[in-house]
């Protein structure tokens, strides 16, 4: 098993992927801080095999959430 | 009272759901008060053991993308936003890959409370309105 890892090398390494996050820190806030990598995949089905394990588990998307519905508006090269 | 990025595209907040003999799933739930019942991506309700087999009802999820059809648990915990949720009902759903969260935090757990954002600050308050409503307060 790798190391563990901060968030944000986490989110470096695995960039717009799915990760299973066990030995998992918390802020006082309840955000993820670190953990350790125990399956990532940009397709959240891989991960189903390693997600049956652990005890306690973190999963997570590294990447930013797409909205479920709304509008995006572009104007010129900017998306607002 | 909860932190979160007020530049987001959406209301992102870290809880936790225990499966029926005590195994937990640390996921991000999308604020969504347009969806009325909290949602939790099917393999990670399956992994702690809330398989089809314990539905207690059937639930359909409609969204612009179409209709994704599910069930509905109970949860012996779910912690969001300080609050802890014993015995609630979450609607299990497969959520698609590219929507990039595992869950959706709905309507129907800020019934009762008290909510307050404030996107200057970056945050996110849920206070129950009556002390009776079954939740408690954990930081």
């Amino acid at each position: 098993m790798a190391d563990k890892q901060t968030w944000d090398e986490i989110k470096k390494l695995y960039p717009d992927e799915w990760v299973i996050l066990v030995d998992y820190s918390l802020d006082d806030n309840e955000d993820v801080t670190a953990g350790t990598v125990l399956a990532h995949s940009p397709q959240k089905a891989d991960l189903r095999p390693a997600l049956a394990d652990p005890e306690d588990a973190a999963i997570l998307y590294t990447g930013p959430a797409r909205p479920l519905s709304g509008v995006m508006v572009r104007f010129g090269n900017e998306t607002v | 009272m909860r932190r979160f990025d007020p530049s987001a595209d959406q209301i992102l907040i870290v809880g936790l759901v225990e499966g029926p003999e005590g195994k937990i799933r640390r996921v991000r739930f999308l604020v969504d008060t347009g969806t009325p019942h909290t949602v939790i991506d099917a393999p990670i309700m399956d992994s702690i053991g809330f398989g089809a087999h314990l539905a207690t009802a059937r639930s359909r999820l409609w969204g612009v993308s179409g209709v994704i059809d599910g069930y509905v648990v109970k949860a012996p915990r779910l912690r969001v936003l300080g609050h802890e949720l014993q015995g609630c009902s979450i609607a299990v759903h497969d959520l698609p890959n590219d929507l990039g969260v595992e869950a959706l935090l709905g309507l129907d757990f800020f019934r009762g409370c008290y909510v307050g954002i404030d996107f200057c600050d970056g945050t996110l308050e849920v206070r129950p309105r009556h002390p009776g409503i079954p939740r408690s307060t954990v930081g």
